[in-house]
This record gives C-alpha cells, sequence and structure tokens, in this order.
C-alpha cells in the first residue's frame, strides 16, 4: 500500500489552472522527485499537499486515509502529517536557530520544554549545526539557514517531507552540505517528495522521477528511463537541454 | 543615530564659545566705513513694519534716518527679531539696535542704553463688557491675561498680579486676535500702538483703560556695552532732535496721536 | 578722561557671564519637562492614530482608505505651525475654543499621525509572506502567527524609524512657544527678554534639548539593542 497516493489533484490560481487532474504515488521510505520546466506547477503541487492552497477537485491520501483540506480543523491534521522546506530560506528571522526548531512543538503541539529542546537538539546535531544553535538566521549561512529550516520541519515529526528546491537559492558550495543532509534522511527511511533541479542528485537518491510540464504530469519513471530513454518528447527536449548546462 | 543634528546641537551651544562676539564698531569706525546698521523689529508696527513696497518702515527708521544724516553717513536697517537683538549687537552685525528697546536695569547689565526716545505708556487693553477700572482689577484667579513672550510688564504681572492667568503668545498680531476671540479677558501692555493696531476689529467693543498707577517705561537706543563714544554721540544727537521737535514729529505721524507723556530733555545725561 | 585706546575697546566687546543666569536653571529645567512631556504624549497618541490609519490603508474598504489618504495627504504636506495655528485661532470662528495645551498637542499628535501612518504602513508592507507561510504550514493559528511571527518582526522593522521620528518631535515641541505654552523654548524668550543674556541662557537651553534627546537616544538604544537585536549606534 502506497504511503502517499495524488489522485487526479486540480487546483487554479483564480481562474487560471495550475494543476489538472496530477497523479501519483509514493511508498513508505521512497524518494520520488519532481522536475519540469519553470512554471510547470511543481511547487503548487506542494502548496496544495500542505494546505496553503485548497484543491479544486482530486483526493489525496496519507497511509490510505483520506485527507481532508475543507476546515481548519481538518488542516491541523494535514500539517500533523506533511511538513515542506521552501525554496527561499523562511526561518523566523527574530529567533535562534534552536528557538526556530522548538517553537512550533511546543505552542502548536504543547509539548513540554525541556524534551523538546533535547529532541531539538539532536536535530541540529544531525543537520550538522550543533555548534550554532544560538545564532540567528542573519547570523548564518544560506546552507545552515536550509538545514536549520529541514530540522524544523523534522520536529513535528512529519510522516512526509516535502522539499520544493531548497539548494537552489544557494551558492554552488553549500549546496553538497544539504544534498548530505538530505542522504541522511533517506537513510533513515523518510518518505520524500523532492522538487529540484540537481539532475545528478535527483537521479542518485530518487526511486522514481515525475516530470510535469504545464499543470500536467507527463512521464513517471525510474531515474534511468527520464534521464537515458524518456518516452514522452517533453520529457526528452527537457532533459535533453537541462543536461546540457 | 542621529549624528548630524547631535553636531549641529552641540556647535550651537559651543559657537558663543569659540566665536566670541566680535568687537563693536566705535563712532571713528562708522565715520569711516560711512555706514551706520541699525537694528530694526518690522514685526512690531507703526514702530516699524515692511510697507506697501515691501520696504522696512515706521517711526523707528524715520528717526534712524534723522540720526545717520547727522552724522553724515549712509543708514543700513537690519532686521532684528525680540530674541536675536543682542546677539545681533554683540556680535557686530548692528551699531545700534532698536525695535522697543525699554530701559530695564537688568537688560542694562549687558547692553548700554542711551537717553530715552520716548515714553512707554501703559494700560489695560480690554472688552466693553469687561468691568476692570484699574490694575488691581485684574488680580483675580478668574482673570486671563493675554500679553505678548518677553515684552517689559510680564515681570510686573507676575509679580503684582499673581493670581491672573497669565497666557503668553508669539506677537501683537495673535494677542489682539486672541483677545477678539475671548481667549483672555484683558491684556497689561503699552497702549501707544493701540489706536493704530486694533482699527482692523471694527466689530468689536474695545475699551482702553490707562494706568497712571504703573507708570511710564522709555525706550533707547542700545549700543554694545563699553562703546561710550557712540553713545555719547547719540544722547547729543537726540537731545537736539527732541528739542527740535523731530522726534515729536516723527512719532506723531506712525501712532496716529501725540506721545502720551513727554519725555523730559535735559541738556545733561 | 584719556584712556589707552586698546582698553578702552577691549571693553566694547561682550562678556559671557553664566552666573547671571544659574538661578533660572530649575525654571528652565521646568520648561525641558513639559517638552518631553508633550513629545511623549504627542508620539503615543500619533503612534496610535497612525496604526490605526495604517490598517486601514493596508486593510479598509475604500471609502475608508480615501478618507484615510486625505488626511495623510493634508498633514504632510502643510507645515506644522499652520496646523497649529489653524487649530488655535481658526477653530474658535466655528465655535471650538481650545487651549494652548490641547490645541499644540492636538496638532502635534495629528501631524505625526500623519508620519506614523506611513512609517508604520511600511512597517506591515515588510511582513515576509515566506514567513507567514512557514508558519502556517507547521500548523501555527492566526493568533500564532501573528503574535510569534508578524509583530516581533514589524517591530524590529519600525523601530528605528519610530525612534527617530520620536527625537525629531522632541525637538519639533518648541513650536509650542508660539501659542502660549511654557515649555522650554518658551522659558527661554521670557529670560532671554528679561535678562538680554542671549548667548548664555540659548545654549543653556541647547543643552537642554541635547540632554532631552540623547536620554531618548541612549534608552530607545538599549531597549532596540535588547529586544529587537538592532546594533545601532547611539550617535
Ligand atoms: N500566487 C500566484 N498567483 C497566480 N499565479 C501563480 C501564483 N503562483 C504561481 N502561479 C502560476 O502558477 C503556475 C505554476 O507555478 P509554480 O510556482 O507551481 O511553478 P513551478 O513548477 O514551481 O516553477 P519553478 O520551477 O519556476 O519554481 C505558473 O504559471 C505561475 O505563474
Ligand atoms: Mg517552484
Amino acid at each position: 500500500m502506497p504511503h502517499l497516493v495524488i489522485d487526479r489533484l486540480s487546483a487554479d490560481y483564480g481562474a487560471t489552472p495550475v494543476l489538472q487532474e496530477v497523479s501519483l504515488s509514493v511508498e513508505r521510505g521512497e524518494i520520488v522527485s519532481i522536475i519540469g520546466p519553470s512554471g510547470s506547477g511543481k511547487s503548487t503541487l506542494l502548496r496544495v499537499l500542505t494546505g496553503l492552497l485548497r484543491p479544486r477537485a482530486g483526493l489525496v491520501r496519507v497511509a490510505d486515509e483520506q485527507v481532508n483540506y475543507d476546515s481548519a480543523a481538518a488542516l491541523k491534521k494535514v500539517r500533523d502529517r506533511f511538513a515542506v522546506v521552501f525554496q527561499q530560506y523562511n526561518l523566523f528571522q527574530n529567533m535562534t536557530a534552536l528557538r526556530n526548531v522548538t517553537i512550533a512543538p511546543t505552542i502548536v503541539k504543547k509539548r513540554a520544554a525541556e524534551q523538546v529542546e533535547s529532541e531539538a537538539r539532536a536535530l541540529l546535531e544531525k543537520v550538522g549545526l550543533s555548534h550554532r544553535i544560538d545564532a540567528y538566521p542573519d547570523e548564518l549561512s544560506g546552507g545552515q539557514q536550509q538545514r536549520v529550516a529541514i530540522a524544523r520541519a523534522l520536529a513535528l515529526k512529519p510522516e512526509i517531507l516535502l522539499l520544493d528546491e531548497v539548494t537552489s537559492a544557494l551558492d554552488p558550495e553549500l549546496v553538497a552540505e544539504v544534498l548530505d543532509t538530505i542522504r541522511v534522511l533517506a537513510s533513515e527511511g523518510m518518505t520524500m517528495l523532492i522538487v529540484s533541479h540537481e539532475m545528478g542528485f535527483v537521479r542518485e537518491i530518487s526511486s522514481k522521477v515525475v516530470f510535469m510540464a504545464d499543470g500536467r504530469v507527463v512521464e513517471v519513471g525510474p531515474p534511468s528511463q527520464i534521464f537515458d530513454a524518456p518516452q514522452t518528447e517533453r520529457c526528452a527536449d527537457f532533459v535533453r537541454r537541462i543536461l546540457r548546462h | 543615530m542621529p549624528v548630524s543634528r547631535f553636531a549641529c546641537l552641540l556647535a550651537a551651544c559651543l559657537a558663543p564659545l569659540v566665536a566670541m562676539p566680535a568687537q563693536a564698531r566705535s563712532l571713528d569706525d562708522i565715520l569711516k566705513a560711512g555706514e551706520l546698521r541699525v537694528g530694526v523689529n518690522p514685526t512690531l508696527p507703526p514702530r516699524a513694519l515692511f510697507n506697501d513696497k515691501n520696504e522696512i518702515d515706521g517711526f523707528e527708521p524715520e528717526l534712524a534716518k534723522a540720526v545717520a544724516d547727522k552724522l553724515g553717513v549712509k543708514l543700513t536697517l537690519v532686521q532684528v527679531g525680540s530674541p536675536d537683538r543682542i546677539p545681533f549687537v554683540a556680535a557686530d552685525k548692528v551699531d545700534v539696535v532698536m525695535g522697543a528697546m525699554s530701559r530695564t536695569s537688568e537688560r542694562a547689565k549687558v547692553i548700554d542704553f542711551t537717553a530715552p526716545i520716548h515714553s512707554e505708556n501703559y494700560g489695560i487693553v480690554t472688552t466693553d463688557a469687561k468691568p476692570f477700572a484699574k490694575l488691581a482689577d485684574l488680580n483675580s484667579e478668574s482673570v486671563t491675561l493675554i500679553q505678548v513672550r518677553g515684552t517689559t510688564a510680564i515681570p510686573y504681572i507676575q509679580k503684582n498680579l499673581p493670581k491672573a492667568k497669565l497666557v503668553l503668545l508669539d506677537n501683537y498680531n495673535d494677542r489682539d486676535r486672541a483677545l477678539a476671540q475671548g481667549r483672555g479677558d484683558a491684556s497689561f501692555d503699552g497702549i501707544d500702538a493701540v489706536a493704530y493696531r486694533l482699527k482692523i476689529f471694527p466689530a468689536i467693543k474695545w475699551k482702553i483703560i490707562a494706568t497712571p498707577e504703573y507708570g511710564v517705561t522709555y525706550s533707547s537706543f542700545g549700543v554694545a556695552k563699553g562703546n561710550y563714544g557712540l553713545r555719547d554721540w547719540l544722547n547729543i544727537a537726540l537731545y537736539e532732535l527732541h528739542t527740535a521737535g523731530t522726534v515729536e514729529a516723527i512719532w506723531e505721524k506712525w501712532f496716529l496721536k501725540p506721545m502720551d507723556t513727554k519725555v523730559p530733555v535735559t541738556p545733561y545725561f | 578722561m584719556v584712556e589707552p585706546a586698546g582698553k578702552a575697546r577691549a571693553l566694547m566687546s561682550y562678556t559671557l557671564q553664566y552666573g547671571q543666569v544659574t538661578p533660572y536653571l530649575g525654571y528652565l529645567a521646568g520648561g525641558a519637562w513639559l517638552a518631553l512631556q508633550i513629545a511623549a504624549i504627542a508620539f503615543v497618541v500619533g503612534w496610535a492614530i497612525g496604526l490605526v490609519c495604517a490598517s486601514v490603508l493596508e486593510y479598509g474598504p475604500r471609502p475608508a482608505r480615501w478618507l484615510v489618504r486625505s488626511y495623510v495627504v493634508f498633514f504632510l504636506n502643510t507645515p506644522l505651525l499652520v496646523q497649529i495655528f489653524f487649530l488655535y485661532f481658526a477653530l474658535p470662528d466655528w465655535g471650538i475654543l481650545l487651549g494652548s495645551y490641547e490645541a499644540v498637542l492636538l496638532g502635534m499628535a495629528l501631524n505625526a499621525g500623519a508620519y506614523l501612518t506611513e512609517i508604520q504602513r511600511a512597517g506591515f508592507r515588510s511582513i515576509r509572506v515566506a514567513e507567514v507561510e512557514a508558519a502556517t504550514t507547521l500548523g501555527f493559528s492566526r493568533v500564532q502567527t501573528i503574535r510569534y511571527v508578524i509583530l516581533p518582526h514589524i517591530c524590529k522593522v519600525l523601530f528605528p524609524p519610530l525612534s527617530n521620528q520620536y527625537i525629531i518631535l522632541t525637538m519639533t515641541t518648541s513650536i509650542a512657544a508660539i501659542f502660549g505654552v511654557e515649555e522650554l523654548t518658551g522659558r527661554t524668550y521670557n529670560i532671554n527678554a528679561q535678562t538680554f543674556r542671549s548667548f548664555e541662557i540659548f545654549s543653556i537651553a541647547a543643552l537642554y534639548y541635547i540632554a532631552l534627546t540623547l536620554v531618548a537616544s541612549a534608552a530607545l538604544y538599549a531597549v532596540g539593542r535588547y529586544f529587537f537585536r538592532i546594533k545601532g549606534k547611539v550617535f
């Protein structure tokens, strides 16, 4: 039974359709990557999954339970299941790294402060930042900020982690440290849906790659198929262009 | 934070310490320069004002011209305000300062005064409806006096009419308007100019009560402390202008009436 | 009497006599206290006006926005002196007689309100959508998002311009003297007229103003540093 099933999901921005009958599934502990040209709806898909944008039609199932996006109470449950890290570092600027990680468990989950803090320290250690826990975001590099953001997302113990181009705003030399962190999570069996332009990384880490264009899923297959033997003209085109760089 | 503002303020308060007021020009310096610089305050009509041609005119400028003519030099009028009159003299921007220079022993510690130019006659400016007849009637909690900030009657009011509420405004226009609007009950001040000033409020029934119990004060030319040569010459020039009737004639032209109290003129100073 | 020329001339320059004005130091300090009071009240009231108006401009209905816009444009584009003059001398013609203190405070608060509307609007504009979305996806309620993310951010962004506005307001209080409020400048003028010791009395007044702004700057600096991690300088 797949961990996450997305079934003919559609969403609009105003009158503009942005997602059109998107379907895909992710097994427990699997890593699925989404690639596609700019504006193809990758980010929008993740926004719909986390409840930032209401879907027009379609279903989402997590562990065979349908996700309900209709009410504030239902959305609370959505946020237990999914955690997301976006491309732009969106850490809370007025809080230290540690506070960024502890705040949601403390105020949303109302958990005991000491326990939350020791877990947060462990998470920051895992992303390699145990020495910077008292730093504020503006005192951290972009790569460090993204790693704190990942730790913050993990602090709520989500079932599924969504990563949206978490390295694309980083200087090249900072990309590797963030990818290493994701590899660690992968080795621990975290189910992940990753949007990325790092094709080498996508190929290495994903068991399945989804190619999207114009708000639709155009092709799905293992990395070897998508990168070496794409079945559709659009996907072949995209891969050819992106690998040339 | 506000670097420049702080620097400005500091400069403003240190200025008198570093750029110490310049030497005043002596009578000889003035004759050599061929110019007499006189400070007047054109916000005090008819004493001094801006006329239709936007030139400074009035009682004081005309008298200053007569003085400069006697000295045989050109007259330059410099506009001064009430609070900056003394810095103008001390910094040698003017040789002589006018602008309602009422003599007081306190002020005479700082600047030298000549013999009197004219008398200053005081009274209560109020409206018909008010019952006041003498100064003592103003000494009551229910009376609000409207005065112009920095004028000579204020210390007297604070000392002798302590019960009255005191509102100090910026200039005589504001005082007249405030009285007309009923913001206060009366004003105790010089009444030489009221005939000239209150014409613009024809709807108000003004009442002017002379207050001989206060006495008169005298207004003079001011010169830099210790500039005796200039002061002594001005005294003699004034004596001649008084005895020739020139001062009185210029006064009547601008104040629209004779001086209430004649200035006693003696050949001794 | 014959005097050496050099000596006679030396007597003709002004001699500073601070001893002549020391009896008035307490009287002037009272004026400084009043200036502080006016600045503080005008600031707090103006800040509240600005908060309401900025909210209306950002989130309010169109007619309300239009109304607030006119208020702000009017007060930003006319001199404060004229505004207070209007409140003090023109309103009585319509039957509203404000006292000196009331007219000055109202004028300064309305004027500051217009400036503080613009400043606080910039604060609202600076809210980072990404941070708010992050809070949402972490499950923060709306109130929690405002309390933990939006307000701290706005306070931090607004703190420096608000502090500056307060300092400016302190200087502006000197305008009150024109309308019969006996604050620092008014009292300085009073003593100046009485003693003619202009240099001495105005330099002391300047020192009082420096003290007022310096103390405020230092206090604001400490608050900004402690609460908002603002690493500005006092001077
Ligand atoms: N807030 C919005 N309002 C209106 N349209 C939007 C909004 N955000 C995105 N869109 C549009 O929706 C479409 C999909 O955008 P989306 O951000 O999902 O693309 P993407 O695949 O993530 O692209 P990229 O690779 O550039 O991040 C685009 O055409 C975009 O212009
Ligand atoms: Mg995107």
